[in-house]
């Protein structure tokens, strides 16, 4: 990428059921955090991330709104709605805002208001970010289509299912760190097998839950100076053709691959120089996919690193350090501006209990429409 | 209520009407407006045979909403005749008759109902072959 | 009455769906006795199935069968007593799926139990005239039945459609048809009711029985036959008991009538009854075989018909699917599956 973009300030909000706060005040939460956070830096410009509240019958406009919320006065507002990839492609987009010039700082809001739904309501809302007519209209939604994944996954390589447990634990491991976790505490085994069955042989377990958040980011352009700041030090955003049937037979996610190796390659690095990664983790399909997409693992060999602690915080390529969706909990319209502001702390060495020694380089990547957008980002 | 949305797409959900385009010959399903593989905008109706096999199949327990009344119930990627995989549940079938490569043929069934007033969803659904 | 010109069907087909629940199971519910006065099962729809899926898959067996351009047919008319809408026909659904719009009628007909035989008349006068090569008729119904009435014994689930077309071409040749009306309320529903009221046994003698034996007297009268003239006849069957005594009264034996009461197996259908049961006749009659059809429909009237089959059904079978697989395919569901099934719970 062109000149490099800091990120000055970062908040987030408590990724859990957030009964008394609404879709606008969780991003005013988070926003505020994240100005506070940045000092003096004041944004011109504010992009806000949202995946399901129009269609949930809350605040569209959600850009505008937030920043009126905020008491920002004049500024430039938008949002931005990729799925389960919105946060990833707002950042972006502000990024684009930064890099041409037109604006020196720009505030990126990611939030969502899960808890507001019922959960079938709630489904058949996500359910739209697949095809709307030929897969949410025929009774598929991500879990169903997450299941169908799995049969598949289990029957291709002869794998047994309860092996997805380990990605599922490697999440909930972390998470029990998080104080802002949704579901923080390890998951057991026993937990894990004896959970209801939502699509077969998917389980409640296999699936991230859904809760409400906001996560917040404040950029501006690298002064490229060394500094104690953390940067976006590449990006990229691929998407491919839409429908669940190509990860499926595929059992790839090329959107994903691509996506990451585009990435890497605009921050003139290769996956061993990473310290830790953020990967899409909706469903425990759509998570071993994502790992074997950016090269963890090969084909087929996700769930058996997993088990051997490979992407544990002690582990040679950690993953999820604070939770993943599944443990943290998945604000779709949030994700990807969750992971850049866990992915901060963990490089500002202000993770906590959750920090990873050494922490210098990370990738974080979310994902929409089942694997069909990809959007990455490069920290360090 | 959904009237002109149900309406419009009543001919890929009652015959499987998809299409395919005039100059490479890519057969689409459901009907493109414009071609995808070679971006020609001379497409036209092609119907599906309506025979495929099962790619492969989940039981869903829990369903989004509109579908809860169905539940529990099989939903599976169906490979047609003419190669496109589409996304369609199975009816009529117990569980060690929804198998990996199973045949099936389309039938025509109550997808969902938009509540007790709306308007009622017909389209296809997948079934075993009927034994002779 | 008969056409001027020779008119007949030219394909056929039925649709029975795959549940069945024993008459035991609704008795063991309501009475607590769990009587068995020989086996008895009724058909039931599956959640996804209502008249117009019904018509629809026995409209394309029909269609299979006949192996015509839909384009040629003027009309897809289909009986009913359980409307999935009460206002927009379900014929303009069947004939969409099946192809045959729009340069088609499409109607819904009414009369209780016997209005697709009623548009079985329609076709053949519309064919017989010449104003279309070929129209298609059915009856299809999910059978409605208060919880715990004695109809929630039998009231089942099917139907089948006929195609009419011209006599050279046809698998069973119309030699003529009748129809005996008068106005007699012994079943109704009135206008946004749910379910059904009947008369109990005055449904019988001065209903079913009356009409059906001045049609059908008539009908042989009108063609000078007699009984011993018919292969085979089939009757509207309420239960298993009605068809087989008006038979008897009328001097047909019983071994040409019982092959075709399907009532102990798919239950009473309604407007599909008569008709599943002519179509099973159609699947085993012989070429030259002679066929009595009389329907019954409370309100209430019977329409009666006498068809011979040509050399043509040999060849026409083997594109068609016989009736006998659909009563062979059956899973079995208890009272609970069956209320669930039929909507009877109502979560929401």
């Amino acid at each position: 990428m062109g000149d490099r973009i800091e990120i000055v300030g970062i908040g987030r909000t408590c990724a859990k059921e957030r009964w008394t706060r609404g879709l606008v005040d969780l991003a005013v939460e988070a926003a505020g955090a994240a100005l506070d956070d940045g000092g003096s830096v004041s944004p011109s410009a504010v992009i806000v991330s949202n995946a399901l509240g129009g269609a949930l019958g809350d605040q569209q406009n959600l850009g505008t709104f937030t920043a009126s919320r905020m008491g920002l006065g004049k500024v430039e507002a938008h949002s931005v709605s990729s799925d389960e990839a919105s946060g990833g492609a707002a950042l972006r987009l502000a990024s684009a805002l930064v890099g041409a010039g037109m604006h020196e700082a720009v505030l990126v809001v990611g939030a969502e208001k899960t808890s507001d739904a019922l959960p079938d309501e709630l489904e058949g809302v996500r359910a739209n970010g697949l095809d709307a007519t030929r897969e949410a209209g025929f009774g598929f939604g991500p879990a169903v289509a997450s299941g169908l994944g799995m049969q598949r996954y289990q029957a291709e390589y002869g794998i047994d299912r309860n092996l997805f447990y380990h990605l599922a634990s490697t999440a909930h491991l972390h998470g029990a760190k998080n104080p802002f976790a949704f579901l923080p505490w390890e998951l057991s085994f026993d937990q894990y097998i004896h959970s209801p069955v939502v699509a077969d042989p998917l389980t409640v377990c296999d699936l991230a839950p859904n809760c409400d958040g906001g996560a917040a980011v404040l950029i501006r352009k690298g002064s490229g100076r060394s500094s104690s700041l953390v940067n976006i030090l590449g990006s990229s955003s691929v998407s491919v053709p839409t429908g669940i049937s190509e990860p499926i037979a595929s059992l790839s996610l090329p959107a994903a691959a691509q996506c990451a190796t585009l990435a890497l390659r605009d921050a003139e690095l290769s996956l061993g120089d990473l310290s830790f990664l953020d990967l899409h983790d909706s469903s425990s399909f759509i998570a071993a996919l994502s790992i074997e997409a950016v090269g963890l693992a090969k084909r087929g060999e996700a769930l058996l690193l997993a088990r051997d602690g490979h992407f544990r915080f002690d582990g040679p390529a950690p993953l999820w350090t604070f939770g993943g969706l599944k443990a943290r909990g998945n604000a779709p319209g949030a994700n990807g501006l969750y992971q850049v502001v866990e992915a901060t702390l963990q490089l500002r060495g202000d993770a906590g209990k959750s920090q990873i020694d050494g922490a210098d380089r990370a990738l974080v990547q979310c994902l929409g429409s089942f694997g069909a957008t990809a959007v990455a980002h490069v920290l360090g | 209520m959904h009237f002109a949305r149900s309406w419009r797409q009543q001919a890929a959900n009652l015959r499987l009407v998809g299409s395919q385009c005039t100059s490479c010959k890519k057969i689409s399903f459901p009907e493109r407006i414009r071609c995808t593989q070679c971006g020609s905008t001379e497409l036209k109706d092609h119907r599906l045979s309506g025979r495929g096999t099962i790619f492969t199949v989940t039981r869903v327990f829990e369903a989004p909403r509109g579908f809860g009344s169905q539940v529990p119930y099989f939903a599976a990627l169906v490979e047609l005749e003419e190669g496109p995989i589409i996304c369609a549940m199975l009816t009529d079938v117990d569980q060690k008759d929804a198998s990996v490569g199973d045949k099936v043929t389309m039938v025509t069934r109550r997808i969902i109902a938009h509540g007790d007033d709306g308007p009622i969803i017909y389209a296809y659904k997948f079934t075993p072959e009927l034994e002779g | 009455m008969k056409p001027t010109r020779a008119v007949g069907v030219i394909g056929y087909g039925g649709y029975i769906p795959r549940y069945r629940i024993d008459a035991a199971e609704v008795d063991r519910v309501w009475r607590g006795s769990g009587r068995k006065e020989g086996q008895s099962f009724k058909a039931v729809p599956g959640p996804d199935e209502d008249t117009t899926t019904i018509a629809i898959q026995a409209a394309r067996n029909a269609m299979d069968m006949a192996s015509i351009d839909p384009n040629e047919l003027r009309a897809v008319w289909f009986g009913t007593e359980s409307k999935p809408y009460a206002v927009k026909p379900t014929s303009t659904i069947v004939a969409d799926a099946i192809g045959a719009l729009p340069h088609a009628n499409a109607a819904d007909w009414e009369f209780a139990c016997k209005p697709g035989t009623e548009a079985m008349q329609a076709a053949i006068g519309m064919v017989g005239s010449e104003m279309a090569r070929y129209a298609m008729c059915g009856g299809a119904d999910t059978a409605q039945a208060k919880p715990g009435d004695v109809l929630e014994y039998t009231t089942g689930a099917g139907g089948a459609a006929f195609i009419l077309g011209p006599g050279q071409e046809s698998v069973a040749v119309l030699q003529a048809s009748t129809s005996y009306v008068t106005n007699t309320t012994d079943f109704f529903r009135r206008e946004g009711q749910e379910y059904p009221n009947h008369g109990q046994r005055f449904t019988g003698e001065p209903a079913y029985f009356h009409h059906i034996r001045s049609s059908v007297t008539q009908l042989m009268e009108d063609i000078g036959a007699g009984p011993g003239d018919f292969t085979f006849a089939v009757f509207h069957q309420p239960n298993s008991q009605f068809p087989l005594r008006v038979a008897a009264e009328l001097g047909f034996a019983r071994d040409r009538v019982e092959p075709f009461v399907l009532t102990n197996m798919v239950g009473n259908t309604y407007s599909g009854a008569a008709m599943l049961g002519f179509a099973k006749a159609l699947d085993i009659a012989s070429p030259g075989d002679r066929i009595l059809l009389a329907s019954y429909g409370s309100g209430a009237g019977s329409d009666a018909f006498s068809y011979e089959v040509t050399d043509n059904i040999i060849e026409a079978r083997k594109r068609g699917v016989p009736i006998e697989r659909y009563l062979r395919r059956t899973k079995s569901v208890d009272y609970a599956m069956y209320a669930r099934y039929r909507g009877k719970l109502r979560p929401n």
